[in-house]
């Protein structure tokens, strides 16, 4: 087993981690083009050095409500394949962690006795593993999976 | 207000301003009352509620939280623990929905005891699903199961196991002449018999493995068909059993433990698989992944709707405090003008009243002065007669005395003279007794003259004091305005530097986001590189530390700027104020030392008009007591002439020439005294008016005091 490094962030007061080498960059969030007609949490589209990326607000899918913690939101851009430019919106971009990769225990068995997130079925799509770091609850995602929860549901 | 007297007139200026100081405060007092009806509704009751409601969402989570542990938990123990932690926070739940069912009734909005029904709905539904799952996990029978599994039965298998092993060693076959194996048997039986130990071992791991899948199943059918399964591994490990009975010899104590091995598994197996049918553990996993996520959350969301109309109402109170507030001020801003205004209109009155009552005494005055002179005038006439008549009666004494002797009907002519002289005599003294009193009113109108100078005299004295407190005033008055000026455009120049650094302050800390952002990406790249990057991750975490530093920084600066900024815009107020203040004092100052100059002034004019008079009063005084004087001594010649004449007519003697003369004389000296009849009179008629001059002049100084 492997220390890795997991790209964190916050959406209100939930820590999220991604693996890092799936992330391409972080940046701030830029002039959005809002698609008329789309879900809820589509926010819109982004031209990034002429790359079209489709924003998803990962918060309103996650936590079934828009987060109004932060009036600046942060982007997280995740690494493309073939012709799939995305992008997640977040409150706060985090640290870079280094976790140990079995510190994460798969969805069903967590060690935090605070775990709010059980209570969501929703997350159950696109969580890979639970982990508590400092006494904080991580959540693992599944870029593959976010991308196909986009995708499906559109 | 005309015919109020000033200090009627005083008492109702009080009077006004007593009466817009109480309507001010008045309507202070109810624009309070109101506000504090509003912040305690807010307080007392939507506060509260949204308290309340927070507390009872924290309850909820808390309590399916706790519910999910006991499924979750390790061993009985922290099951337990758990269990009776989720019943704790179920019991709190449903105090706080109760505490907050009157608190939202007070609140008055039926939706949201509409929501609370509903909340409770839920909550119901939730408390039997706890219960169940709290019983069921009471049962633990698939934990039991698998204790069973990975317990006893994986004993008592490695027992069988180890038994058959002695029990193959141990043949008594192994004397046969025949090829020896390791166990004493025949090749081919000892391939057998390891081939049998070897199935039964896979047979006994196969049945351990399906009781395992039969205990995590939930569905009846598929649980069905692990057992059928079971029993077909259980057949044919007795087949197996037998077989190897055949193959090996045992005695009867080897034969009877392998029997009781294979009927303790079997048992087992039965047991495990009737704990797995139960599936207590598996049910109440299958409610809490079903009921409770559904229920847990129409709950959740209703009480966050609640808390969400909640905030609405606190925003509402909110703005409907500032109203009542704002409104309070407006109506003591308007009763307090309203109050000015009268005030001022009231006073403005009275100051008119004082001035016309002033007026009146300077054209009292004027009256006085012309009396006086017209007094003046019938005392010199008076004079003149007097000295006409005086010459006169001494040209008859003479003329009497030439004709003493010798006049007969001058005797009666004497005598009707003497009568007329003696009326003369009676009305000159009677003129003598009207003009001393006359010289008396006037004496006296001079004393109340003077008096009233004296008194303008001491107001004036007054007035100037005033004046000069008032000039005073307003000088210092413009100080403090030229000071206020320029402390007011030095927190301005202050609130516009702290602008500027805040301005900076936030260019700052956008530059220590955008650091922070690209120290991550650097972090990310770095990640990438895998071993190369390491050196470059150091670095970028070295910038992502000196980002931090900088946010840090900046925010420290722009609270204190914020803190700074706050105390000026407070000091800029207090000084506005003050500054109106000021103005208003130096404006007042300026229209009373106005106002005091001109009575001043007015005061001045009064005073040497009222000492004019005085003076010219106490000459007609002087005038008039000269005229009694001489009206006495007339009375007192008259008789004189009235003696000579009744000594002309006993003696009966004289001239016609000289008796027409004594009669003209006579007669002239009639005329004279009608003369002074008559301006007796007018000097009466002069004194009169004097005199109501001077009741005037008292009633209009008597209303001035």
């Amino acid at each position: 087993m492997s220390l890795k490094k997991y790209c964190s962030f916050w959406i209100e007061q939930h820590l999220f981690v991604i693996d890092s080498l799936k992330v391409t960059s972080v940046r701030g969030m830029g002039a959005l083009t809002p698609v008329p007609g789309s879900r809820q949490d589509i926010s819109g589209l982004l031209n990034i050095r002429g790359d079209i990326y489709l924003v998803f607000d990962v918060g309103m899918a996650l936590l079934g409500r828009r987060s109004t913690k932060h009036i600046d939101k942060q982007l997280i851009l995740l690494r493309h394949e073939a012709d799939e430019f995305l992008a997640i919106s977040v409150d706060l971009v985090g640290e870079i962690m280094d976790v140990w990769e079995d510190d994460f225990h798969p969805p069903g068995q967590p060690d935090h006795p605070d775990d709010l997130n059980m209570e969501l079925p929703v997350l159950a799509g696109c969580v890979s593993g639970y982990s508590v770091q400092n006494n904080i609850l991580v959540t693992l995602l599944d870029p593959q999976k976010i991308s196909q929860m986009v995708s499906s549901e559109a | 207000m005309k015919k109020l007297r000033l200090k009627h007139q005083i008492a109702l200026l009080v009077f006004v301003l007593v009466l817009g100081l109480s309507t001010i405060a008045a309507i202070g007092g109810f624009g309070l009352a109101r506000t504090y009806q509003q912040v305690e509704h807010f307080t007392n009751v939507i506060n509260l509620a949204n308290t309340r409601a927070m507390v009872l969402r924290g309850n909820l989570l808390n309590a399916i939280r706790m519910e999910k542990n006991t499924i979750l938990a390790q061993n009985d123990a922290d099951a337990k623990k758990y269990s009776e932690k989720a019943q704790y926070f179920s019991s709190e739940f449903e105090r706080s929905l109760t505490d907050l069912n009157p608190i939202l009734t007070k609140v008055g909005d039926p939706l949201l005891i509409k929501e609370l029904s509903d909340v409770n709905d839920s909550w119901l539904v939730l408390k039997n699903n706890q219960d169940n799952i709290i019983k069921l996990m009471g049962e633990n029978t698939n934990v039991k199961a698998i204790r069973l599994i990975n317990g006893d039965l994986r004993s008592r298998i490695d027992d069988i196991e180890k038994n058959l092993q002695e029990m193959t060693a141990s043949d008594p076959s192994s004397s046969s002449p025949k090829r020896k194996s390791g166990i004493g048997l025949d090749v081919s039986k000892e391939y057998q018999v390891i081939s049998l130990k070897q199935k039964l071992s896979y047979l006994l791991e196969r049945t351990v493995l399906t009781l395992l899948r039969h205990n995590s199943e939930y569905d009846v059918g598929t649980m069905n068909s692990y057992s059928k399964q079971i029993s077909e591994y259980m057949v044919e490990l007795d087949g197996n059993v037998e077989q190897l009975k055949s193959l090996i010899s045992l005695d009867q104590v080897n034969s009877i433990r392998l029997e009781s091995d294979i009927k303790s598994i079997k048992a087992l197996v039965d047991q495990v698989i009737a704990y797995s049918f139960k599936n207590s553990n598996s049910e109440a996993a299958h409610l809490t992944t079903t009921i409770t996520p559904e229920y847990g959350t129409k709950a959740d969301n209703g009480i966050v709707k609640i808390i969400d109309t909640l905030h609405k109402e606190v925003e509402n109170s909110s703005s409907t405090i500032k109203d009542v507030y704002y409104s309070a001020i407006t109506s003591i801003l308007i009763s307090a003008i309203v109050a000015f205004i009268v005030g001022v209109f009231v006073a403005q009155r009275i100051s008119s009243s004082v001035n016309k009552g002033v007026t009146d005494v300077l054209n009292l005055s004027s009256n006085l002065a012309h009396s006086a002179i017209a007094v003046n005038k019938i005392s010199i006439e008076l004079s003149d007669q007097s000295e006409k008549t005086s010459i006169k009666s001494a040209e008859v004494s003479s003329m009497t005395d030439h004709i003493s002797s010798n006049v007969n009907t001058m005797a009666a002519a004497a005598e009707q003279m003497s009568m007329n002289v003696a009326s003369i005599s009676s009305a000159s003294e009677e003129i003598s007794v009207n003009v001393g009193q006359i010289s008396t009113a006037a004496g006296q109108t001079s004393k109340n003259v003077e008096l009233v100078v004296q008194n303008i005299a001491t107001t004036v004295k007054a007035l100037e004091s005033v004046a000069d407190d008032a000039r005073d005033g307003a000088k210092i008055s413009r100080d403090a305005a030229d000071l206020a000026q320029s402390a007011t455009t030095s927190m301005s120049a202050l609130d516009l530097s702290a602008k500027e650094v805040n301005k900076v302050t936030e260019i700052i800390k956008m530059i220590a986001m955008q650091t922070n952002l690209l120290a991550l990406n650097a972090m990310i790249e770095s990640t990438s590189a895998g071993e190369a990057g390491k050196g470059f991750a150091v670095v970028a975490n070295e910038i992502k530390q000196l980002a931090n530093q900088s946010a840090r920084a900046a925010e420290e600066i722009a609270k204190m700027i914020e803190g700074i900024q706050n105390d000026t815009r407070v000091a800029v107020d207090v000084i506005g104020t003050v500054n109106e203040t000021i103005s208003r004092i130096n404006a007042s100052s300026t229209r009373i030392f106005e106002a005091v100059g001109l009575e001043v002034t007015n005061a001045a004019t009064s005073t040497e008009s009222l000492r004019s008079a005085s003076s010219s009063v106490s000459e007609i005084a002087r005038a008039i007591h000269e005229i009694a004087i001489g009206t006495t001594d007339m009375a007192r010649n008259s008789s004189e002439v009235a003696k000579a004449a009744t000594d002309v007519s006993k003696s009966s003697s004289g001239t016609a020439v000289a008796t027409q003369g004594i009669s003209s004389n006579i007669r002239v000296v009639t005329d004279a005294a009608q003369l002074t009849n008559q301006s007796a009179d007018e000097l009466t008629q002069a004194s009169a008016t004097l005199q109501q001059i001077s009741i005037e002049l008292n009633e209009s100084l008597s209303e001035l005091a």
